[in-house]
C-alpha cells in the first residue's frame, strides 16, 4: 500500500450506550420518551451513514437491562460495520413500540438503578477489539468513539471506592485512543443533571452537560463527523510570520454511489474488476507498461514526450514560493466581495497544533478575531498540496456577525478565485434592454421584500430529495416494505415523489400563501402584486405580437409527434413513417419513461418495448 | 468566439529588414495554438515580391491558405520563407510597381473573406516588442471556448410546481393547470451558459514505444475480470493465523497468486450497495430507483446578500440571461434590478436538465459588461468593426448550495477571547497589534469609490494574439481588475516550456526521416537541460509569480512585521523536538484531492 494511501485507511467505530433508568421511559417531548428519541436518533444517524460514511461501525448497547443474564452491556445490535440487517433490527424495535405491540417499556424493562462500574467500562472497551469486522478487509477499528447516553447524574453514588477505578479506566481510553462523548440528558420532569459527579471522573466539553433531548440530535451529528483533512500547510501571515494550518473539506456533493458489478456464487457475491490494458491498434499486440510512454499533442501530427520526471520538475513551484503554503497578500472590506467571481467547494481552515511552527492556535485566533471585528477578508496566494496548481484564494472568516445563525466551527474558510484561464466567454445572444424598467421594478422590489426567508439558507434544513429517494428505495427493498400505491404507475410514483420532497412542499408552501391573499383587495397583498405584474408583461408580449407581423419564413422543422400520433403509429406499425430526429426529440421529451438511441431502429424498439409492457400492464 | 481566423503578410521584398524576426513571430505564434490545443483556428499566410510568382502584373501569392495550424507548416516555415534578392521594379513615378503591398492587401482581404466574418482587432506593434510579449507567460492567451447553452427553461416564481411535475410525468396533455395563464404566479423564460470553469493545462496521452521505433498510437481496452486465489493450502494458513504468532509470520512471506478470470456479459450482475451490504438491481427495480426530475428553476424566496455565506457555494457557477423573447428580457432585467437594489439575493431549487437531479442554488444577480455589435443599419448594410460598443447587460450567477447530507461540520476548537500568558488564546497587546497589521495590509481602493453596482467583466479581447490588449474601461475596482486579468501560472509556464523544448529542437534541423517525439525522446537530457534553465530563470524571478496587491511600501511592511511576530513569537520546530513531542492522537481522514495529485478513488476507500 502506497503512503498517500494509507492517509485513507480510516475505520471510524461509533458504539452508542444508553443507561436505562426509569425516567428515561417516561414520557419527555411530544409524547416521546428519552429512549425513543434516542433510539430515532440512532436510526437516523445510521440513514446518515450510509449515504457519508457507508464503511463506519456502529453499534448500540443498553446497561441497566433486565434481561435475565448476568452481563452488564446488553446490545440491541453489535458493533459491526453499516448493514441493512442493523437497521432492521431497529426498525422492528421502534415499530413495534410505536404500534402498540411491545412498547419500549416492555422490551428494554430495568434491572434496578445501580452505580456504573470500572468493569463495565472495560467491557466496553473491549467491544471494539471483539466486534466482527469485514469478512473480506478484516479491518479494526482505527477511530473509537463513545457516546454515552445518560439521565442518572449518580454514576458512583458519593462512593469514593467506585469513584477512583472508574476514573482511572476512563483515563485509560485517551492511551487506547478511544473518545467518549457524555450526552448528560435533563430528566423528563425538568430537573436538570447535576454534572459534579461527572465531572470528578470525566473531562468533557461544556456543551455535554444539563442538555435537553432536542440538543441531541445537532450534538451527535458534530460527534459523529470525521474530520476530513483536504491539506495540511503552512499559512504566511506577515514576514517572519508563519503559523500551520489545516483545510478541512466540510461540503461534499453527496450522489448515490456507483452500480456494483458482481458475480453471483450461490451464497457470495463475487466482486468483479476492470483490467485495462493498452494495445497496438492495428496488430492488437499488448504494450507493457515499460513500452508505455506519456506524450502531449502538438497539433494533429507531432507531440511532445515526457517522462514522470520532467513533468514533475515542471511543475516544481513550491522551489519557487517555498510551498504548499498560503500567503496573505492583503485585506479587503468584506462588503466587496463578488460572489460571482468564486468557484469550486470551500475549504475549511483551522489551526493545526501539530505542525512546524508553535503558537499557531493562538495566532490564528488572532488573526481571525481582528478580521471579524473589521469584517473583513483576505486575499491569499499559494498552493495547497505538493504539484498542485497555484492559485489565487479569499478568506472569509466563519465567526462574520451576519453567519451567526448558521452555526459554524470557528476558523475561515477558504475560496478559490478565478485565473483569466477560467472566466468563460460571454454568449452572443446577450443584448441590453432598451426599455423603461421602473415600473416592473418596483412591482418586483415589493415581492422580493415579502417572500424573504427569515433564518436564510440553512442546509440542515433541506434533503436531498432524489439521494434519499435513492436509500429510501433500497431499504423498502430489503425490509420489504409495502408502499399504498402503485409506484411502478410513473403518475403515482410523480405523486408519491411530490408528497415525500421537501424541497417541493417549500416551494409549494409559498404557492398556498400567495393563494389565500388572492381575493383580498389591497394592492400590497402578494397575489395583487403578481397579477399586476403579469398584466405589464403582457403588454410588452403584446407589443412583441403587433411588431413581428412580418410574415416568418416557413420552417423545415417537422414537427415533434405527440403522444397520441406515436401511440397511434404503434398501433398501426408504422412508427417507422417518422423521421429519426421527430423520434429522438419525442423520446428525449419522455426520457424519464424512453431511453434514448442513436439509430431510428433503436429508437423505434425502445419505443415499442415500453409500450408493449404499459400494454401488458393495463391488460393485466 | 471559438474559431479565429489569422492571415499573416509577409513581404519578401529586398527592402525588408529582420525577415527572421517575422518569421520567428509567426512560428511562435503558431506554436501557441498548436500547444494551446485550439483545433478550429484557422491560419493562412501570403507572400509579397515572392520569387516564385511569375505572372504579371504580380499581386502576391497565397503561400498557405486558411488551414488548421500544424507542426509541418511551422517546419516548413524557414525553407520556405525568405527574402527575394530579385531587384523591385518601378513605375514612372517611381513607385513600386512589381507585386506592390497593395494588390497583396487585396488579395488578402479576398482570402479573409472566406472567414464570413468581420475583422475584429487591429494593432500596431514593434516586432521586437511583439517577440517579448511572446516570450512572457504573464501575457499568455487562455484558450476560448465556443460558449454551449448549458439551459432553456422556465425561472418560476409561485407556480403550482406539483402540478407541473405531474403533467410531465403524465402522458396526457389535459392541463389542469396553465402557468402561462395563471395570474398568481410568473414564468419567465431564462437561457444558462458556463460562468466560471477552471482551465488545466494539457494532457499528456498515452503511445506506445518500444526502442528503435516510432512511438505509436494506442488503444484502450477494458476487460472485466474476478481474481480466483490460486496458492496452496488457504485454510492451513488461515489456521496458523489464529494458532500460532511466529508461523503467521513466516505464512505472511508466502506470496499470494490470483487468477484473473474472465467475465461474459451475461454472468455480470448488476448491485447497489447500502452499507456493507449488496441489493441486486433488477431492471423494474432500476426503474423504481430513478428519481424523476423535469428541466426549470423555482424561487423559494429571497434572502440579504450579505446573509448568505458565499462558502456554501460548491461547483462551478452557470451564468443566466433572459430569453429570447422581449417580455422575458425585459422581466428578467427588471427582477435583476430590484435584487440589486435590494441587494437581495434569490435561492432556487432548480434542474437544468432533465433527469439529471435535483439541486438547491443560489441567483446572484450583476451586471455583464458585454461588448456587442450594434444592430444593422436600416439599409442592411453591415456595419464596421469599430461600431460596437461595451453595453451592461443584466445577468444571474447560479451558484450551487449544498443540502443537509452534504454539509460535514466536525467538532472544532473554539478561537474567541482573549487571555494573558496563553498558548490557545491571544493577549489584548497581540489583537491590537494585529488589528494595526490588518489596517495597513488594506488593499480596498481607496481613491475610487465603490461602484453602484458591480460589473462582471469577461474578457475583454478577443483575439488570441498577443499584441496589446484594448484599453476597456472597467467597472471594477483595481484590486478586482488586477486578480481577474492575472493568468494562471500552471497552465502557461507548462505551456512555454513545450515552446522552448520545441524550439530547443530546432525545428528545421532534424534529421531527415526522425520525429520530433523521436527526437525528444532520444535526447532526454537535453530535455531535462531547457526545463532547467526555463525553471532557473523563473525561480530568480519569484516574485513575478504573485499578484502584486501591496499598497504599502516595503519598509514599512517589513516594519510593522517585525513587531507583529515580536509579539506573536511564532518559532519553526526543530525536527527534534517534534519527536520529543507529546503523542498525536487524531480522528482526521485525508480526502480526495482535487488537484494535480495522484487520482485515489476515496468511494472504493470507503466502501471497500
Amino acid at each position: 500500500m502506497s503512503v498517500v494511501s494509507k492517509q485513507y485507511d480510516i475505520h471510524e467505530g461509533i458504539i452508542f450506550v444508553i443507561e436505562l433508568t426509569p425516567e428515561l421511559h417516561a414520557p419527555a417531548s411530544e409524547g416521546k420518551s428519552q429512549l425513543q428519541i434516542i433510539l430515532e436518533n440512532v436510526s437516523e444517524v445510521i440513514s446518515e451513514l450510509i449515504i457519508t460514511l457507508p464503511g463506519t461501525g456502529i453499534g448500540c448497547y443498553l446497561i441497566n437491562y433486565d434481561g435475565g443474564q448476568n452481563d452488564e452491556i446488553y446490545p440491541i445490535f453489535e458493533l459491526q460495520d453499516l448493514n441493512l440487517e442493523m437497521m432492521k433490527q431497529l426498525y422492528q424495535v421502534l415499530e413495534d413500540h410505536v404500534s402498540g405491540l411491545n412498547p419500549l417499556e416492555k422490551q428494554f424493562p430495568i434491572e434496578h438503578s445501580k452505580p456504573l462500574s470500572a468493569t463495565l467500562f472495560f467491557h466496553l472497551r473491549s467491544l471494539f477489539y471483539m466486534a466482527k469486522t469485514h469478512k473480506r478487509t478484516g479491518r479494526h477499528y482505527n477511530l473509537k468513539k463513545i457516546f454515552l447516553f445518560t439521565n442518572n447524574d449518580k454514576p458512583y453514588n458519593g462512593n469514593s471506592q467506585l469513584r477512583v477505578p472508574l476514573k482511572k479506566t476512563l483515563a485509560d481510553y485517551n492511551d487506547v485512543d478511544i473518545t467518549l462523548i457524555p450526552f448528560l440528558l435533563n430528566k423528563p420532569s425538568g430537573v436538570k443533571f447535576d454534572k459534579t459527579e461527572y465531572s470528578e471522573i470525566l473531562f468533557y466539553d461544556k456543551d455535554a452537560c444539563s442538555m435537553s433531548i432536542e440538543e441531541i440530535r445537532q450534538r451527535i451529528s458534530r460527534h459523529k463527523e470525521i474530520k476530513r483533512v483536504y491539506f495540511t500547510c503552512p499559512l504566511k501571515i506577515a514576514n517572519n510570520l508563519c503559523i500551520s494550518v489545516k483545510g478541512y473539506s466540510m461540503f461534499y456533493h453527496e450522489t448515490p454511489r456507483k452500480i456494483k458489478f458482481v458475480v453471483n456464487e450461490g451464497s457470495t457475491f463475487k466482486d468483479v474488476e476492470t483490467k485495462s490494458q493498452f494495445v497496438d491498434p492495428t496488430s492488437g499486440k499488448e504494450f507493457s507498461s515499460e513500452q508505455l510512454i506519456k506524450a502531449y499533442p502538438l497539433g494533429a501530427d507531432a507531440y511532445i514526450p515526457l517522462n514522470s520526471e520532467q513533468v514533475k520538475t515542471i511543475n516544481r513551484f513550491n522551489d519557487i514560493i517555498n510551498i504548499p503554503s498560503l500567503e496573505i497578500l492583503g485585506f479587503r472590506d468584506i462588503s466587496n466581495w463578488l460572489p460571482q467571481y468564486q468557484f469550486g467547494k470551500a475549504s475549511f481552515l483551522s489551526p493545526n497544533n501539530y505542525g512546524d511552527f508553535t503558537h499557531s492556535q493562538r495566532t490564528f485566533s488572532c488573526l481571525l478575531q481582528s478580521m471579524t471585528k473589521k469584517s473583513k477578508f483576505a486575499v491569499l496566494f499559494g498552493t495547497l498540496k505538493n504539484n498542485a496548481a497555484p492559485r489565487l484564494f479569499g478568506m472569509i472568516p466563519s465567526t462574520l456577525p451576519q453567519y451567526e445563525s448558521c452555526n459554524l466551527p470557528q476558523g475561515f474558510f477558504l475560496i478559490k478565485l478565478p485565473y483569466l484561464d477560467d472566466v468563460r466567454q460571454l454568449p452572443p445572444k446577450i443584448a441590453p434592454v432598451d426599455a423603461d424598467l421602473d415600473v416592473l421594478v418596483s412591482l418586483f422590489s415589493n415581492l422580493v421584500g415579502k417572500i424573504h426567508i427569515k433564518n436564510g439558507y440553512q442546509p440542515q434544513e433541506y434533503e436531498n430529495p432524489s439521494l434519499q429517494w435513492h436509500f429510501k428505495m433500497l431499504r423498502d427493498d430489503y425490509l420489504q416494505l409495502e408502499h399504498d400505491i402503485d409506484i411502478s404507475d410513473p403518475l403515482e410514483k410523480q405523486k408519491y415523489i411530490n408528497s415525500l420532497d421537501e424541497t417541493k412542499t417549500k416551494i409549494m408552501k409559498l404557492r398556498d400563501y400567495v393563494k389565500e391573499t388572492a381575493d383580498d383587495d389591497d394592492p400590497s397583498r402578494l397575489a395583487n402584486t403578481l397579477k399586476e405584474l403579469n398584466q405589464e408583461l403582457n403588454k410588452i408580449s403584446n407589443f412583441d405580437i403587433i411588431a413581428n407581423k412580418k410574415p416568418k419564413t416557413p420552417t423545415t422543422v417537422d414537427p415533434v409527434p405527440t403522444d397520441d400520433d406515436i401511440i397511434n403509429a404503434w398501433k398501426a406499425g408504422t412508427l417507422n413513417g417518422f423521421k429519426v430526429d421527430q423520434l429522438r426529440k419525442y423520446v428525449r421529451s419522455r426520457n424519464n419513461f424512453l431511453e434514448t438511441a442513436s439509430k431510428k431502429a433503436d429508437l423505434i424498439a425502445n419505443i415499442d418495448k415500453y409500450f408493449q409492457q404499459k400494454f401488458k400492464e393495463t391488460k393485466a | 468566439m471559438d474559431k479565429e481566423w489569422t492571415l499573416f503578410v509577409v513581404d519578401e521584398s529586398p527592402l525588408v529588414k529582420n525577415l527572421d524576426k517575422a518569421i520567428e513571430y509567426i512560428k511562435g505564434i503558431l506554436l501557441s495554438k498548436v500547444v494551446r490545443g485550439k483545433k478550429n483556428d484557422q491560419v493562412s499566410i501570403i507572400t509579397c515580391h515572392d520569387e516564385l510568382i511569375q505572372v504579371k502584373p504580380k499581386r502576391g501569392r497565397i503561400h498557405t491558405s486558411f488551414s488548421m495550424p500544424s507542426y509541418q507548416l511551422i517546419q516548413d516555415l524557414d525553407s520556405t520563407l525568405h527574402v527575394n534578392h530579385e531587384p523591385l521594379e518601378y513605375d514612372e513615378k517611381g513607385l513600386i510597381e512589381d507585386g506592390s503591398l497593395s494588390e497583396t492587401l487585396l488579395l488578402a482581404f479576398e482570402e479573409l473573406s472566406k472567414s464570413n466574418d468581420k475583422p475584429s482587432q487591429s494593432a500596431t506593434i514593434n516586432i521586437d516588442k511583439a517577440l517579448d510579449l511572446l516570450r512572457d507567460w504573464k501575457k499568455g492567451i487562455p484558450k476560448i471556448y465556443k460558449p454551449t447553452r448549458t439551459f432553456n427553461g422556465e425561472l418560476r416564481l409561485c407556480c403550482d410546481l406539483d402540478s407541473i411535475d405531474l403533467e410531465n410525468a403524465s402522458f396526457s396533455n389535459d392541463r389542469e393547470y396553465n402557468r402561462h395563464t395563471d395570474p398568481i404566479s410568473l414564468v419567465i423564460n431564462v437561457e444558462g451558459y458556463p460562468l466560471i470553469k477552471e482551465e488545466k493545462k494539457p494532457s499528456a496521452k498515452h503511445m506506445g514505444y518500444a526502442s528503435d521505433e516510432e512511438p505509436k498510437s494506442v488503444k484502450l481496452l477494458r476487460d472485466r475480470i474476478v481474481k480466483q486465489r490460486i496458492t496452496p493450502a488457504d485454510e492451513e494458513i488461515d489456521t496458523k493465523k489464529e494458532d500460532d504468532r511466529e508461523e503467521k509470520e513466516d505464512t505472511d512471506d508466502i506470496e499470494i497468486k490470483y487468477e484473473e478470470i474472465p467475465v461474459d456479459n451475461e454472468s455480470l450482475m448488476k448491485t447497489y450497495r447500502y452499507g456493507t451490504s449488496l441489493i441486486p438491481l433488477t431492471s423494474t427495480f432500476n426503474e423504481l430507483l430513478k428519481y424523476p426530475t423535469y428541466s426549470g428553476i423555482d424561487i423559494r424566496g429571497f434572502v440579504k446578500k450579505d446573509r448568505l455565506p458565499s462558502f456554501f457555494f460548491m461547483g462551478e457557477p452557470t451564468l443566466l440571461i433572459g430569453g429570447e423573447a422581449t417580455r422575458d428580457r425585459v422581466a428578467f432585467a427588471a427582477m435583476c434590478q430590484s435584487l440589486l437594489d435590494v441587494d437581495s439575493v434569490g435561492i432556487i431549487r432548480y434542474t437544468l436538465r432533465s433527469s439529471s437531479g435535483v439541486f438547491m442554488g443560489a441567483l446572484i444577480p450583476f451586471l455583464v459588461n458585454a461588448h456587442i455589435t450594434l444592430d444593422k443599419g436600416p439599409d442592411g448594410l453591415k456595419r464596421e468593426f469599430d461600431e460596437t460598443k461595451n453595453q451592461n447587460v443584466y445577468g444571474m450567477a447560479l451558484h450551487m448550495l449544498p443540502f443537509k447530507e452534504d454539509q460535514k461540520l466536525p467538532f472544532l476548537f473554539n478561537l474567541i477571547g482573549v487571555k494573558e500568558n496563553d498558548d490557545y488564546l491571544p493577549s489584548e497587546a497581540m489583537l491590537d497589534q494585529m488589528d494595526e497589521f490588518v489596517d495597513l495590509m488594506n488593499i480596498d481602493d481607496p481613491k475610487t469609490e465603490k461602484p453602484a453596482i458591480a460589473c462582471f467583466e469577461t474578457h475583454d479581447f478577443d483575439s488570441n494574439l498577443p499584441l496589446p490588449l484594448p484599453n476597456v474601461e472597467s467597472k471594477l475596482d483595481n484590486t478586482w481588475n488586477k486578480i481577474l486579468h492575472s493568468r494562471s501560472p500552471s497552465i502557461h509556464i507548462f505551456n512555454k516550456i513545450l515552446r522552448d523544448i520545441v524550439n530547443e529542437f530546432n525545428i528545421k534541423n532534424q534529421e531527415e526521416g526522425e520525429s520530433l517525439g523521436k527526437a525528444i525522446l532520444n535526447d532526454p537530457k537535453k530535455v531535462d537541460k531547457v526545463i532547467k534553465s526555463s525553471f532557473d530563470q523563473l525561480v530568480e524571478s519569484k516574485d513575478k509569480l504573485v499578484v502584486d496587491l501591496k499598497q504599502i511600501d516595503e519598509e514599512r511592511y517589513n516594519k510593522i512585521s517585525k513587531s507583529l511576530a515580536t509579539v506573536l513569537d511564532n518559532k519553526l520546530i526543530t525536527e527534534e523536538a517534534k519527536s520529543n513531542g507529546k503523542k498525536r492522537v487524531t480522528d482526521e481522514m485525508f480526502v480526495k484531492d482535487e488537484g494535480d495529485l495522484e487520482e485515489i478513488d476515496i468511494d472504493a476507500l470507503l466502501m471497500y
